[in-house]
């Protein structure tokens, strides 16, 4: 007798947990479609610093390269790992500290007088950087910058975002 | 005793009328498969090629002692050292990877481990391995990377229904920190195509009618600590995650190179999205999402400083600040009938 109770009580209890939540693979509810793509981008700072980093010797420099930037070594790479191309495009979060007024990024290579340039009026504006990065794509980037009395701070962050658009 | 068994009969009947109205499992019916137009509603790819992934006959492999691939600029060591802490690699993974590319496999939930946390998994792998763990450059610092797999399912379901949804979430390949992220799930005012064109507009009640959730348990160490915090950024329905890192250049007290560690087991996390759809919900299509947001101050300033766990230091990094994508990481959309 106890134990046709007990199972009373298990097949109530599977009864109203059943009940509670289905997958998107049960009788009613059915995945109809899936887009099997993965977009998945990985950002490297091959001077082994922690990010781009700018260290100035006084209030003004001209075409200034990121700390420990040289000739084989690019300031900062982007990696496509997932398996559609995509479209590389970036822009700064937020005004520059007074006084810089200039950042060039090259793309796959170290001459700053090919590069593309920011100003300080539209530094927040997104420029494209890479038009179509391949699935399995990387590219480097080389960057300088430029300032005029700006003020000796022990350090100024601003983030340079990266959006990547399938193509 | 007679009446006993009579109800006994009945509340069989009714436990087995509710298992076979909810359970999980799949029929014998073929599932839609991909590049078939039998059920999409929508042009999600736009144009934009999304390729697959190698698939191929496996043998045996003698350094791993089960069915990877061999990779023939690997060392055994780094076999070893990349590969080690993965299940065991099944004889029979690219048909089943395959399957689940093709759309023919859609219950995630199903699906080993054994399958989908290895590299292998993901359509990239075979071509980001060169550039990534063969040819890796060690001055490299690779802090941010992460993504989702697939991008965009398309469910169709009943109203007063609760579903959950799940995706691959990962770290990308080489990735060296212990990236903290906020996973936002969301209702967008559009749903986007993979080129970051409005495939149509939210209905304008789906908030009275829709909610999303991610279901996955919080991160333990996060949790010890968020009551303290004087400000957070995660809302109540985000999920605070670390996700893994892939690479790791191993170094002894005299900071000398050492050795190289890859994957962990947990670098992929199986996302738990639940999506509750209300009673008398209105027929139509709803869209739902998942964003990555990066965590603030107050979260990072706790786990750069505590030193009781491994993602202290450096090996920490607040990811989703940086790399921003034109199109929600994840998307679900829903046909209501």
């Amino acid at each position: 007798m106890n134990k046709i109770k007990a199972i009373l009580v298990a097949l109530t209890l599977l009864s109203v947990f059943g009940a509670a939540s289905v997958s998107a693979d049960s009788s009613d509810v059915t995945t109809t479609w899936i887009v099997p793509a993965d977009t998945t981008i990985a950002i490297s700072y091959p001077t082994g610093e922690g990010k781009i980093e700018f260290d100035a010797a006084g209030q003004n420099f001209t075409d200034l390269a990121a700390t420990s930037q040289t000739g084989a070594t690019a300031a900062l790479t982007i990696t496509n790992n997932g398996n559609t191309a995509v479209q590389i495009e970036a822009r700064w979060t937020s005004d520059w500290p007074t006084g810089v007024s200039y950042v060039n990024i090259s793309v796959s290579d170290n001459t700053n007088s090919t590069s593309l340039s920011y100003t300080d009026a539209d530094e927040t504006t997104n420029q494209t950087l890479v038009a179509s990065l391949a699935k399995d794509g990387s590219e480097s980037f080389w960057i300088w910058t430029t300032g005029n009395e700006v003020d000796e701070t022990a350090g100024v962050d601003r983030t340079l975002r990266i959006y990547s658009t399938n193509t | 005793m007679k009446k006993l068994a009579i109800i006994l009969i009945a509340i069989i009947s009714i436990a087995a009328i509710s298992v076979t109205s909810y359970s999980i499992y799949f029929t014998d019916d073929p599932i839609i498969p991909l590049n078939t137009n039998l059920r999409n509603s929508y042009n999600y790819t736009a144009g934009a090629t999304v390729s697959p992934g190698q698939y191929m006959e496996t043998t045996f492999n003698d350094i791993t002692g089960d069915y990877r691939p061999t990779y023939n600029e690997l060392t055994e060591d780094q076999y070893h050292q990349f590969f080690s802490e993965l299940p065991e690699f099944p004889k029979d993974f690219f048909e089943i990877s395959q399957l689940i590319y093709d759309g023919k496999i859609t219950d995630y939930s199903r699906v080993s481990p054994s399958y989908w946390k290895q590299p292998e998994f993901y359509p990239g792998w075979f071509t980001s391995i060169n550039n990534t763990y063969i040819d890796n450059d060690p001055n490299y610092w690779t802090p941010e990377g992460y993504g989702c797999y697939p991008a965009i399912k398309e469910i169709s379901a009943p109203s007063d229904t609760t579903i959950t949804v799940n995706t691959y979430f990962r770290t990308g390949y080489a990735t060296e920190s212990y990236q903290g992220l906020i996973i936002h799930p969301y209702l967008p005012d559009t749903a986007k195509d993979l080129r970051g064109n409005t495939l149509f507009t939210q209905p304008d009640s789906s908030k009275k009618y829709i909610s999303v959730a991610i279901t996955n348990p919080d991160n333990p160490i996060y949790n010890s600590f968020k009551s303290s915090l004087p400000y957070n950024n995660v809302a109540d329905n985000d999920w605070f995650c670390i996700l893994k890192p892939t690479y790791q250049l191993l170094k002894n007290e005299y900071n000398e190179v050492t050795g190289e560690s890859g994957f962990p087991s947990d670098w992929v996390r199986l996302l738990e999205y639940e999506i509750t759809i209300a009673p008398d919900t209105p027929s139509g299509d709803y869209i739902c999402a998942i964003k990555i947001n990066e965590p603030c101050h107050q979260i990072n300033q706790e786990f750069y400083f505590s030193p009781d766990h491994e993602y202290y230091g450096r090996a920490y990094y607040p990811g989703g600040g940086i790399l921003k994508s034109n199109i929600p990481h994840f998307q679900v959309v829903i046909h209501v009938e």
